[in-house]
């Protein structure tokens, strides 16, 4: 890494984690296809419903979510594999693990 | 009905363009194919129904049509160049045989 | 637009090859069954002995529904189910909501099976749905068939979650074959180049693939939903939204909303909502639920087969329960017809192709064939690629098994089924046909010397053994074709004609194979 590249990841100190990832592209693309992107398509299942607008029957936020989930799963096994570098792939599947986590929490202290 | 006579264009239009189509000929050492009408007006027939179809009749008869062009132009794709040509060859050896059985 | 890079597509390739090949077995028994599960309504009738039926609805039920409910408790008189039962009976379900420990709250009642034209009570059984139901014996082959589709045969959602898994893997192979194969208009028409060869197999695994491609992503999607929707969709919904109340989940997305009004009041004419549904619909119903019966805000739903005036989706049809007058056409899922509502309505009769009778059926058997064709022909692919590999070349062998093996493994269970319909339990018998053809099978590959060797040997027996079908079924008190004319048991001629045409070309096919390699032999003797 140059004397920019030190500096860069001074700043964002995620960037040293990703280019760890991406110095083993392989193991991370296993990662991101297999577990990673099982738990983001359920824990999507379990967060959609919470965001997506409820439609015209009430309905549309608790289902779609569930006609969604085997797409999204095949989806989510197939990305990590097109990128030469998955690092970002994975950051970005934790990130968004992450943000379903938060509106899984929000939506179920909200309805208790 | 109205299915049955877009699967039945859709067909027509598909059988050309299997007879004309330029790969098929070169993989099996073909001569030239006598083209009937050009590969895109084909095609725009060929899927002219998809557009035609759900203004004249239920939607269940348009799933019908296109499952049909789908299985069916596989089916065309399928034959192997000639092979009318070889079945009616092993039609009259068939025919041959059974004369000669006779006697 | 640029695709993926080279070394992207050769990562895709592999994800493809991988993704297909480590459950292809799985993924082949899931197409194949799917692929004569759309004929399971023909395969039942063809299997069953009775001359005569009468379809269920087309008599008068609302006598018989009232005579019944005064025998059962009080309890259980709220709610009745009345359905056209698989074996072409009457069952009459009348249950409450029951909170079973244990099993949260479950229907728990009585249920009926009554002849469809006499209503005398053929069987009843009390107890917690879906134990309560009494099964009959003449339509067990077509569920077999459809439970080894839905379940692979294993039991409980675990049967769900591994078909819901393989559609999942599908739905990749399908992804990356679209992303890999880069010229898929071009090679439309390029049939498979004889020979045997690598690229001749590539060419068939091609064209069956692209071809059956949206055929291929529809069903997975739909019976990926189907798999999972219940078994785990509705579990983590209602862990979300709804506490983990599965209960509260499944009626906040099932039951409308309806002005409550305890009033007592008599139920309406059952014999007239089922001749106004038949009017609006075009259809006999399935299903006919009356909820809250014997109140003012009783309800009469019936869900109806897909089909009928050229519609896709099913219809639900509302009927105020005290008078009888049609209320609306209720949606499958929510209050109001909605986005989510018409594309889980389309799931069903998507996957299972009978939305408009023996047309889409055909159209559905041969879509299926075709995708059947392109899941082997992918496994015959890879196998060949890998011809100079040990630990593949002796899968080979495995796989030679399984693509014949399971047609003649079906075809046992057939027979089990008719040896064991003249007085035994149909079930186990089925089941034993099934197991014992897949011992032989196993017999057959071990002492197979190749695995070419072995596909013919299994495709002769699949020949034979579907040839003489018909011919079993005959001598087993089935329907001949005489009787099947005079009353106009179509299915029967159906069946019969496809096994004949079937075992024919199988025949035929074998023969023509057989003199070809004979003649090879002779010219390089």
């Amino acid at each position: 890494m140059t004397e920019q590249d030190n500096s860069r990841v001074d700043v964002f100190p995620h960037l040293r984690l990703i280019a760890k990832w991406n110095a083993h592209p392989r193991r991370t693309r296993w990662i991101s296809a297999g577990p990673l992107g099982f738990v983001m398509a359920i824990l999507s299942m379990a967060s959609l419903p919470h965001g997506l607008p409820v439609g015209a029957g009430g309905v549309d936020h608790l289902v779609m979510p569930v006609v969604l989930f085997p797409l999204l799963w095949a989806v989510l096994i197939v990305v990590p594999v097109l990128p030469e570098r998955p690092g970002g792939v994975q950051a970005a599947y934790i990130g968004t693990i992450l943000v379903e986590l938060v509106l899984i929490v929000l939506g179920c202290g909200g309805s208790l | 009905m109205l299915a049955l006579i877009a699967i039945f264009i859709s067909f027509g239009a598909l059988a050309a363009l299997v007879q004309q189509d330029p790969k098929r000929a070169r993989v099996f050492r073909q001569d030239a194919r006598r083209v009937w009408l050009s590969s895109r007006a084909l095609w725009l027939l060929c899927l002219s129904p998809s557009v035609i179809l759900p203004f004249v009749a239920p939607f269940a008869h348009w799933v019908i049509w296109f499952g049909a062009i789908t299985a069916g132009g596989w089916g065309l794709a399928y034959l192997r160049p000639g092979v009318l040509h070889r079945i009616r060859s092993a039609l009259v050896q068939c025919e041959a045989r059974m004369l000669q059985w006779r006697g | 637009m640029n695709g993926p890079s080279n070394q992207a597509i050769k990562r895709l390739i592999s994800l493809h090859g991988w993704s297909g090949t480590v459950l292809s077995i799985f993924l082949y028994a899931v197409v194949l069954t799917g692929t004569v599960s759309v004929l399971r309504d023909e395969i039942a009738r063809w299997s069953d002995a009775e001359r005569h039926i009468v379809h269920p609805f087309g008599q008068p039920i609302y006598a018989t529904v009232r005579r019944l409910s005064d025998q059962v408790p009080e309890a259980f008189r709220a709610q009745v189910r009345v359905e056209h039962a698989r074996d072409g009976s009457l069952r009459v379900f009348f249950y409450e909501k029951r909170k079973i420990p244990g099993r949260g709250t479950q229907d728990f009642g009585r249920d009926y099976l009554l002849d469809p034209e006499t209503h005398s009570i053929l069987a009843a059984r009390q107890g917690v749905a879906p134990h309560q139901r009494v099964e009959s014996r003449a339509h067990e082959l077509s569920h077999f068939i459809v439970d080894l589709h839905a379940r692979l045969l294993i039991p409980g959602r675990l049967g769900l979650y591994a078909t819901g898994v393989l559609g999942v893997f599908l739905l990749v192979a399908v992804i990356t074959g679209i992303l890999i194969h880069r010229h898929i208009l071009r090679d439309l028409f390029v049939t498979e180049r004889p020979g045997g060869r690598v690229v001749s197999l590539r060419d068939r695994h091609g064209l069956a693939s692209v071809w059956s491609l949206p055929f291929s992503i529809l069903l997975a999607f739909t019976g990926t939903f189907l798999s999972f929707a219940t078994s785990l969709g509705l579990p983590i919904v209602a862990m979300s939204a709804f506490g983990g109340d599965i209960d509260r989940a499944f009626a906040a997305v099932t039951t409308p909303a309806k002005v409550e009004n305890a009033a007592p009041a008599d139920l309406a004419d059952l014999d007239q909502v089922m001749a106004d549904a038949l009017r609006i619909s075009g259809t006999y119903p399935r299903l006919l639920t009356i909820e809250d019966a014997g109140r003012r805000d009783a309800r009469i739903v019936t869900l109806h087969r897909n089909g009928g005036n050229g519609a896709v989706r099913s219809h639900t049809l509302e009927f105020d329960g005290a008078t009888g007058a049609f209320l609306r056409d209720r949606p499958l899922v929510g209050h109001e017809p909605s986005v989510g509502s018409a594309t889980v309505a389309l799931m069903s009769p998507l996957h299972f192709g009978d939305f408009s009778g023996l047309a889409s059926r055909a159209v559905w058997l041969a879509l299926g064939t075709v995708m059947t064709i392109s899941v082997v022909s992918g496994m015959q692919l890879w196998l060949k690629r890998r011809e100079d590999d040990p630990v593949w070349r002796s899968c080979r062998m495995m796989f030679a098994a399984v693509v014949w093996g399971l047609p003649v493994m079906l075809s046992g269970a057939a027979y089990g089924f008719f040896l064991s319909i003249l007085g035994h339990d149909v079930h186990r018998g089925t089941l034993a046909g099934f197991l014992v053809s897949g011992f032989v099978v196993l017999v057959l590959s071990l002492r197979a010397a190749t695995p070419v060797e072995l596909s013919r040997v299994l495709r002769r027996m699949f020949a034979w053994s579907v040839l003489m079908l018909p011919v079993l079924r005959l001598q087993t008190g089935g329907v001949s074709w005489g009787e099947a004319i005079l009353n106009n048991i179509w299915q029967v001629l159906l069946i019969d004609a496809l096994c004949l045409a079937l075992a024919v070309i199988l025949l035929v096919q074998q023969r023509v194979q057989d003199r070809a390699a004979q003649n090879a032999l002779n010219l390089a003797e």
